[in-house]
This record gives structure tokens, C-alpha cells and sequence, in this order.
């Protein structure tokens, strides 16, 4: 008569009597509980142990996690948090800094400027007003022709020197000297370095692919190679079909003064000297004149009152010295043709050079 | 720059020298001072032909200028004569 007993039913909770749940119609389970095998229970050990460690497990992985999440997005997001901030604080910072600096450099520049006027201009100056006042006073007040002349002959010394003066360039000898020694100084480096002994040739700009250059040949060959097309622009070309026949591509002193002509000469010789002088003279002031003679395919160059010192250092052998390179880049533009540098002697403040003009074969 | 002082140099003795002579002279006409100053000017700077472009640019304005204000004297002499 068990199943008379009445007993709550499991799915709706109303209380229920017979063997199925007259409201909900839920199967009633009666009598003792059948007691779960011992292999069952075994197998539900670990599940249960698991469901009770989990949350703990969950708990203390949150816990471990949860810095280190926190660390990584405040990693990511610090940069961009920065650089957003940065960018905005920036432009303002950079005007702030401009408006600060401006007025400064500007009284700087203008106080550079005084200085670096040259001393043709200031003389200009000084006699313009002190001729125009010699000359008023001479011929308005003194009534004197001749010290009025004297102020006339005062204000067309300043204009030349005015005039002079606005042709003086802006970089001081001293700022040309430092790089005109770093140039060489690396050349020199270079060509002592790879211990070449050859002689540098001059080549004109028909035979590079820029302005005049020297070629410096790595190694020594009596027999060199023709050169059949100009060279690229690079430093270490090939001259030649034999492996041997490779040198260095560079730009000397005289191959940048070639740019300083104001046309390229011919190949004769006055037009050689007219050149020369033109440059040293006139361009460089480095020497009062200079002769040209010039005989098959060997120019003689004789430099007067030359003021650069001579060094025989192991480049100059090879590239020769400023006013040899000078020469012999000239020498090549004119004749357009290889010029190397036979000798080069100074005596005093004169300079030989004899030049040696290569045929299409160098 | 050798040769910018050697330049100006020659122009400031000539101009000097000039004077000198024409007061020795005893002349007391400023045209002639001028005039004369003038002439010496443009032959020295003819003479230096190794200027480079810039520089002589700039000499060949102030030539123009000697020349302009030499023009103006002999065209008032020119007048005078006329008148």
C-alpha cells in the first residue's frame, strides 16, 4: 500500500498520491532509494571533488589573471595614452618654445650680421659720409676747390668699395680652410690607406658622368686600357678588362675649381694662361699670374707668387698638390682629353708643373 | 682678396696723386678734378680684367654712375659754350 502514501511530487510540488503526479503527470518514484553500486560512486568521487574545486581554482585563476590582464592593458594603453597626449602638448609647446626663441635669434642673427659686414663695406661707409661732409663743408663753407675735390675723390672710393663689398662671400677663410682640410683629409686617408702609388688621372666631364674628375688607379700598370665610355658615378669603377684595372672615381680641389671658369678654355695656350690666371688671380687669390707653354702632348705651367704652402705628403704624390690638381683639371677640360702629373716642383713662391696629356687610351 | 686690395689700393694713390698735381697745377675748375678722377677710375678698372662676374658687375654699376654724373658736366659745358 505504499503507493497510497501520499508524497510531493518532485516536478510541480504538489502533493501526490498513486504511482504518477495527477497534476502534472510526473512519474512518482517509491519505496527505498536504490543504493548506487560502489564503482558508480567511485567514478562520482573525482566529479564531485572537481565541482567543489572549481569555483576555489576559478577564484584563485581570476586572482592571479586579473593583475596581470590589468598590467598588460595599462602596457597597451600607456603608449597610445602618451603619444595622444604628446601630440597634443607638442604644437603648443613648440609655439610657446618659438614664440620664446624668436625675438632672441633674431637679435642674435642681427648682432651676427654686424659683425660678419665686411670690412670693404665699413670702409665704404665710413668714407661716404666723411667724403660728403668734407665735400660740403669745402665747397659750401670753405669756399676751398681743392679739398672739395678731395671729398669727390673720397666718395668714389666708397662706392667701389661699397660695390667690392657686397661680392665678399659670407663664409669666413677660416670656415672654407676647415672644409677644404676635411676633404682632403679623407682623400688622403683613402689613397694612404690603400697604399697606392700610381699616379691620379685627370679626366675631363665628357669621361665621367658629371663634372671633371680623378681617376686613381689601384694598381700600377704601364699598359692601361682605353677608355671606350665615360664612367658611372661611383667611387670604385672598372678602367679596363683585366681584373687589375680597377680604381677610385673622386673629386679633388682642382676638379671642383674647374666650376669657377667661367667658360672652358681651349686647348691653346694662351687661352690655357688667361684661364689659370683668371682662377688664381681673380677667383681664388692664390697667385699674381701664371705662363703656359704647351709643346705635342706636354704642358709646362709656371705659378708666380704662389701663397700655398708646399706639403709632400704620400697623397700629393699621387693627386699631386691644390694648384697641380687645379692645373691639370683645367688642362683637362681644355684639351678634353686623361692628364696626369709628371712633376711638380716650388722654388720659393714660383710652381712648375708638367703636365702629361693622355691620349684616348690611358 | 689680393687682388680687390691691390685694386682699390691703385685707385686711392691715383686719386691722390691726382690732386696733388692738379693743386701744384693751380687748378681751381672742380669739373676737371672730377673729370680727370673719373677717367683714372674706368682705365684701372679695365685694366683688371681677372674680377670675377660679381665684382665686376658691380664696378661696371659704379662706372655707369661716373660716367652719368661725367656726361651731366660735360653737357653744362656744352651748354655754357652754347649760351
Amino acid at each position: 500500500m505504499a503507493f497510497l502514501r501520499s508524497l510531493r511530487c518532485p516536478n510541480c510540488g504538489q502533493k501526490a498520491t498513486g504511482i504518477s503526479c495527477p497534476w502534472c503527470n510526473y512519474p512518482l518514484m517509491r519505496g527505498r532509494a536504490v543504493k548506487e553500486p560502489r564503482e558508480q560512486k567511485r567514478l562520482k568521487k573525482p566529479v564531485q571533488a572537481r565541482a567543489k574545486a572549481e569555483p576555489k581554482a576559478k577564484e584563485e585563476a581570476r586572482a592571479k589573471a586579473e593583475p596581470k590582464a590589468k598590467e598588460e592593458a595599462r602596457e597597451k594603453a600607456e603608449p597610445k595614452a602618451k603619444e595622444e597626449a604628446r601630440e597634443k602638448a607638442e604644437p603648443k609647446a613648440k609655439e610657446e618654445a618659438r614664440a620664446k626663441a624668436e625675438p632672441k635669434a633674431k637679435e642674435e642673427a642681427r648682432a651676427k650680421a654686424k659683425t660678419t659686414k665686411n670690412l670693404y663695406t665699413w670702409a665704404g661707409l665710413g668714407l661716404l659720409v666723411a667724403g660728403s661732409l668734407v665735400f660740403l663743408a669745402a665747397y659750401f663753407v670753405l669756399l676751398l676747390t681743392w679739398l672739395a675735390a678731395l671729398g669727390i675723390s673720397m666718395l668714389i672710393l666708397s662706392f667701389i668699395l661699397l660695390a667690392l663689398g657686397r661680392t665678399i662671400p659670407k663664409l669666413s677663410p677660416e670656415v672654407s680652410a676647415l672644409f677644404l682640410a676635411t676633404g682632403i683629409n679623407n682623400i688622403a686617408a683613402l689613397v694612404e690607406e690603400l697604399g697606392i702609388k700610381s699616379k691620379a688621372i685627370y679626366l675631363p666631364s665628357s669621361l665621367t658622368s658629371g663634372g671633371p674628375q680623378v681617376l686613381i688607379p689601384l694598381h700600377f700598370n704601364p699598359l692601361l686600357s682605353p677608355i671606350t665610355k665615360a664612367f658611372p658615378q661611383r667611387l670604385i669603377v672598372r678602367y679596363g678588362a683585366s681584373s687589375d684595372d680597377i680604381g677610385l672615381l673622386v673629386t679633388t680641389t682642382g676638379t671642383t675649381a674647374v666650376g669657377m671658369l667661367e667658360s672652358i678654355p681651349g686647348p691653346i695656350s694662351a687661352e690655357l694662361e688667361s684661364a689659370l690666371t683668371f682662377l688664381f688671380r681673380g677667383i681664388l687669390g692664390v697667385a699674381d699670374r701664371t705662363r703656359v707653354i704647351t709643346s705635342e702632348n706636354h704642358i709646362e705651367v709656371e705659378i708666380y707668387n704662389s701663397h700655398i704652402e708646399n706639403k709632400t705628403a704620400w697623397f700629393h704624390q699621387c693627386l699631386g698638390g691644390p694648384l697641380a690638381s687645379v692645373v691639370a683639371s683645367v688642362a683637362a677640360e681644355a684639351w678634353n682629353r686623361p692628364v696626369t702629373i709628371n712633376q711638380e716642383e716650388h722654388h720659393g713662391g714660383r710652381c712648375s708643373i708638367e703636365l702629361e696629356v693622355l691620349g684616348e687610351d690611358i | 682678396m689680393k687682388i680687390y686690395n691691390s685694386y682699390i689700393l691703385i685707385i686711392a694713390t691715383l686719386l691722390l696723386l691726382t690732386t696733388v698735381i692738379l693743386v701744384a697745377l693751380g687748378q681751381n675748375s672742380l669739373d676737371v678734378y672730377y673729370i680727370t678722377y673719373v677717367i683714372e677710375a674706368l682705365i684701372v678698372t679695365e685694366l683688371y680684367v681677372y674680377f670675377n662676374a660679381k665684382a665686376r658687375h658691380g664696378l661696371s654699376l659704379v662706372s655707369a654712375i661716373l660716367f652719368g654724373g661725367f656726361l651731366v658736366i660735360v653737357s653744362l659745358q656744352v651748354i655754357k659754350i652754347l649760351l
